[in-house]
């Protein structure tokens, strides 16, 4: 029993911290998909004011979330770095 | 208005501080006191220098020009950094392994160090880089020119750049080539660049401030004026928008300044992580006011200001002359740090693969410890330092600052990106091969400098106006900016399409056509799994002394350095004194030492001269074979044991029945020897009753009675001799009496013996001939039994009515074989293995009587004169091999 409990906590373990190496993956790609993709030009036209402001608010807005995202993925990954 | 000899005095404290700064940082680098040097904060703030003056003045000039493109150029870098995970990561840790240089030498050393490759990407990154140096210049100048517009004293522009050339060339050559440090880091000029990194920062956020709160009333005037002024389209998500994103992308990662900032002077991942976000944010804030800054500049200058200049002109226009110096200060930041670290990368590069191997080549003849390394890598790199910015001057002068700022970067970022297959693949693509790679940078090449560098020109320099309006040889399929008739409205995103795609296309071609040498693909295994498990110790094997070693060594990385390297390794070695063993393990560690200062494809070449071979054998490759093999060779070790473990059970199973059958056979042997003592004990017993009891026995009876008495008891007493005999023969205490006797004459005399005890006289007996002359130093008596053992034993089973028994002698250089073969009906398969063991009576053996002592007696006897018994299998009749040794 207990020995299948510390198999169960290595498993899940190791399944973390694949995970967060997974969502350094997905930062990027999420990045790529809100500033380059022209799909996203529905959010800023549409709007009543015109394109330009909202564009670059929605430029900042997005790329200040990144930063934020990015910093919190740092704490997390950090200890999974192993120097040599 | 600030005069000009102010200003110039402005730069020169600037730049004595800088002086101080690196100084001071060299020096407390020297004695180890690094903590500051090597924070993550200095780090981030170094790759900065990504930011350059066309950032700092072009930024806002794009923006008033062409609404929010600019903001691609630091989208890329955040993108990538965002990522740094996947591929930063790697490449640093590769950086690191490898003792990477440079960028020339990290696409070099990926493709089994060829320094062809090395020369190709170092002429690359020179033309590349040398337009952008030359905007370094030309915005500096122009900056000066703002200020000195009115002073008919101040020199002229072309004078003010050839001056910044200098002044920036001298401090690059004394603190770019102070020292050949390990792995080429810099740290005084690091710290120096942090420093720039941070005014700059400070300049532009000052000046936006400024302009947001003072100038303008606040953010939302700002916007709303932004939407009159700017044009009208804000370009975002447009193909030129993309494109623009994946250069700026490539350039953080190709561009020579920038490898040489995040990866060949960077010391720890967890730096990375920390720039994954300090990075972006640092671009974000510089950002920040650009859209502001041109908004306010195109609001209130008069028409026609220079939008490249509104950092300074915004400032002065408001009478702020104390901000316009520092917004130039910003600028002239900007400006020298990408400069310096720009020559710094250039210069290792064509020192390392172009000067050192011309050097090389040309003392092949001699001897290469004879010449100091260090000392020509350091002349070459001054040299190279000045000759870089003179080029980078003369590129100025020959433009003449015609273009608009921006243009020239783009141009030099999509230069360089040609890189960009050759070094994705080989991080991530076992077959990425060097004819691959270099294909793909020359066509890449080519088609950039035909369809964006040359047209740069307008007709000017080598491709005239008219090739551009119609094609080359007046082929509109091959027009310059229209390839194969495919319009594409926009040069750049045309030109980036059509180098990007053919520099995939002959890369990945060629990649599968070739075949690779083994040094590439053992280079394509350390670097895809640079995070594996890696071990390069079985590199070169040595052929080389490591007097040789430690002589080359003093002359590539300094006496005190290859001092305390052979130390180390000798007291990894467990010695005392004395030089180190020359391993193949210490000859991968000092090539990689070696690699750290001139480059891996150098590093190899002299290694390779020094120890006479260059290519990788066989098992050195199968050592590094990559994980597949590995577990490939783990499985069949696999099977290997269980195969062998199906062999031992077999075994085992094997024992066990012979283990059966002889404890059955030990069963059957002791009621066998019960029934036989019985038999004559029983008779004697009888006899011996009727001989007690009746006196009336005749003198004829009493004698047959008594004799019958006499020959059983005989028979018992024989029966008990031969276990007797056995168990001292077993026991090893039987006392030989060795004598030399004639074989011949003993093989006689058993066939006599068996004879008469079996009366045998229709048994047909040959002896072979020439035995007589054999003389054997043995127990004659104990050979012989053996031999009237196996006689009998042919005698008393053969079924046959006229049995035959052969006799054989062969004589062998140390021995000789007798053997005893017969007609009769031999010895079934199954009991072949135990008829040697005691008390063995086999199971075809019938009623004939016999104890089963008879061959293991022989088997006894023959193991204490050194000699052996075998049974033959053999169709027909039992055959037996004696082997006696000539020598007991």
């Amino acid at each position: 029993m207990s020995e299948k409990q510390s198999f169960d906590a290595a498993n899940k373990k190791t399944r973390r911290s694949r995970k967060k190496r997974e969502v350094a993956l997905i930062l990027p790609i999420v990045g790529v998909i809100l500033l380059l993709t022209p799909i996203l030009r529905s959010f800023t036209i549409g709007n009543e004011t015109s394109s330009l402001t909202s564009t670059l608010l929605f430029i900042f807005g997005v790329w200040a979330v990144l930063i934020a995202a990015a910093f919190i993925l740092s704490r997390v990954l950090i200890p999974e770095i192993r120097e040599k | 208005m600030l005069s000009f000899n102010i200003l110039v005095a402005i730069c020169l404290i600037y730049v004595t501080m800088l002086f101080i700064v690196a100084a001071i940082a060299e020096q407390s680098a020297l004695k180890n006191k690094l903590n500051f040097l090597h924070s993550p904060i200095v780090y981030t703030l170094s790759i900065s220098v990504y930011c350059t003056a066309w950032t700092f003045y072009g930024a806002v000039g794009s923006a008033a020009r062409n609404g929010l493109e600019f903001l691609t150029i630091y989208l890329g870098p955040t993108l990538v950094f965002i990522g740094w995970w996947w591929l930063l990561r790697k490449l640093v840790r590769i950086g690191n392994t490898q003792r990477i240089t440079s960028i020339a030498d990290l696409i070099s050393s990926r493709y089994g160090k060829s320094n062809l490759l090395a020369v190709v990407v170092t002429l690359l990154a020179v033309i590349g880089s040398t337009p952008y140096i030359a905007l370094q210049l030309q915005s500096l100048s122009l900056s000066f020119a703002v200020f000195t517009q009115t002073n008919a004293n101040a020199p002229s522009p072309a004078i003010t750049a050839f001056l910044i050339a200098m002044g920036l060339a001298a401090f690059t050559v004394v603190f770019g080539t102070r020292n050949l440090d390990a792995n080429e880091r810099h740290h005084g000029v690091v710290t120096a660049i942090a420093l720039e990194a941070i005014v700059k920062l400070v300049a532009l956020l000052a000046v936006g401030i400024f302009v947001v709160w003072f100038v303008a009333d606040g953010p939302s005037e700002v916007l709303i004026n932004a939407e009159k002024m700017l044009p009208e389209a804000t370009g975002a998500f447009t193909p030129r928008w993309v494109t623009l994103t994946f250069l700026s992308a490539t350039a953080i990662i190709c561009l020579p300044r920038m490898f040489q900032v995040v990866v060949v002077e960077s010391d720890a991942e967890k730096h990375l992580a920390t720039a994954s976000w300090a990075f972006p944010l640092y671009l974000f804030l510089m950002c920040l006011f650009v859209v502001p800054i041109a908004v306010t500049g195109l609001e209130i200058l008069p028409e026609g200001s220079n939008p490249d200049l509104f950092v300074l002109t915004i400032p002065l226009a408001m009478g702020q002359e104390s901000l316009a110096a520092l917004a130039f200060l910003g600028g002239f930041s900007s400006a020298t740090s990408m400069v310096i670290v720009a020559a710094i990368a250039l210069s290792t590069m064509v020192s390392n693969h172009i000067v050192l191997p011309l050097w090389l080549r040309r003392t092949q003849a001699r001897n290469p410890e004879s010449d100091d390394v260090r000392s020509i890598l350091l002349r070459s790199r001054r040299i190279s330092i000045v000759g870089i910015l003179g080029l980078g001057y003369l590129y100025y002068q020959f433009t003449g600052g015609t273009s608009a700022l921006a243009s020239i970067g783009l141009i030099a970022f999509l230069g360089v990106a040609q890189v960009l297959p050759a070094l994705l693949f080989g991080l991530f693509w076992r077959n990425a091969s060097r004819s691959g790679a270099l294909a793909g940078i020359l066509v890449g090449f080519t088609v950039w400098a035909y369809t964006l560098f040359l047209p740069s020109f307008d007709g000017s320099f080598i491709l005239s106006s008219e090739t551009l309006q119609s094609g080359l040889f007046g082929l509109s399929t091959l027009r310059p900016q229209a390839l194969f008739g495919i319009n594409i409205s926009d040069p750049l995103v045309h030109a980036v399409f059509w180098s990007i795609s053919l520099n995939m296309l002959a890369f990945i071609t060629l990649s599968l056509t070739t075949t690779p040498k083994p040094l590439e693909n053992l280079q394509a295994l350390q670097f895809i799994n640079v995070f594996g498990r890696s071990s390069q110790h079985h590199m070169l094997s040595q052929i080389s002394t490591s007097e040789d070693l430690f002589v080359l060594a003093q002359r590539i990385v300094g006496r005190a350095q290859a001092g305390r390297l052979f130390e180390e390794k000798a007291r990894e070695q467990g010695k005392l004194y004395g030089l180190p063993d020359p391993t193949s393990e210490f000859i991968v560690t000092l090539e990689r030492e070696f690699a750290g200062s001139v480059g891996a494809a150098t590093a190899h070449a002299m290694m390779g001269q020094i120890s006479g071979r260059e290519t990788v054998s066989v098992e050195e490759l199968i050592a590094v074979a990559d994980e597949t093999a590995q577990v490939m060779e783990y499985s069949a070790r696999l099977e290997k044991q269980s195969k062998e473990l199906a062999a031992t059970a077999k075994e085992l199973r094997r024992a066990n029945d012979k283990l059966t059958k002889l404890s059955q056979q030990k069963d059957d042997f002791l009621s066998q020897v019960s029934h036989e003592l019985r038999t004559p004990m029983t008779s004697i017993r009888s006899f011996s009753a009727i001989l007690m009891s009746n006196d009336d026995v005749d003198r004829k009876q009493f004698a047959r009675f008594s004799s019958i008495i006499n020959d059983e008891s005989q028979r018992l007493t024989r029966i008990l001799d031969d276990i007797l005999d056995l168990s001292f023969l077993e026991s090893g205490k039987v006392k030989l009496n060795l004598h030399r006797k004639n074989l011949g004459e003993m093989l006689e005399q058993s066939i006599i013996s068996s004879r008469s005890s079996f009366n045998a006289s229709k048994v047909d007996i040959r002896l072979s001939e020439a035995t007589s002359d054999i003389i054997l130093l043995t127990d004659a008596d104990r050979l012989t039994q053996v031999f009237i053992n196996l006689i009998s034993n042919a005698i008393k089973y053969n079924d046959k009515p006229k049995p035959i028994i052969k006799l054989d002698v062969d004589e062998q250089p140390n021995g000789v074989i007798v053997t005893v073969s017969d007609n009769g009906p031999g010895i079934p398969e199954g009991d072949s293995e135990i008829i040697f063991e005691k008390f063995s009576k086999l199971s075809s053996g019938g009623a004939l009587s016999g104890v089963g002592l008879g061959l293991s007696i022989c088997a006894e006897i023959l193991r204490n004169l050194g000699g052996s018994i075998s049974f033959i299998p053999s169709r027909s009749g039992a055959t037996f091999e004696v082997w006696i040794p000539t020598k007991t």
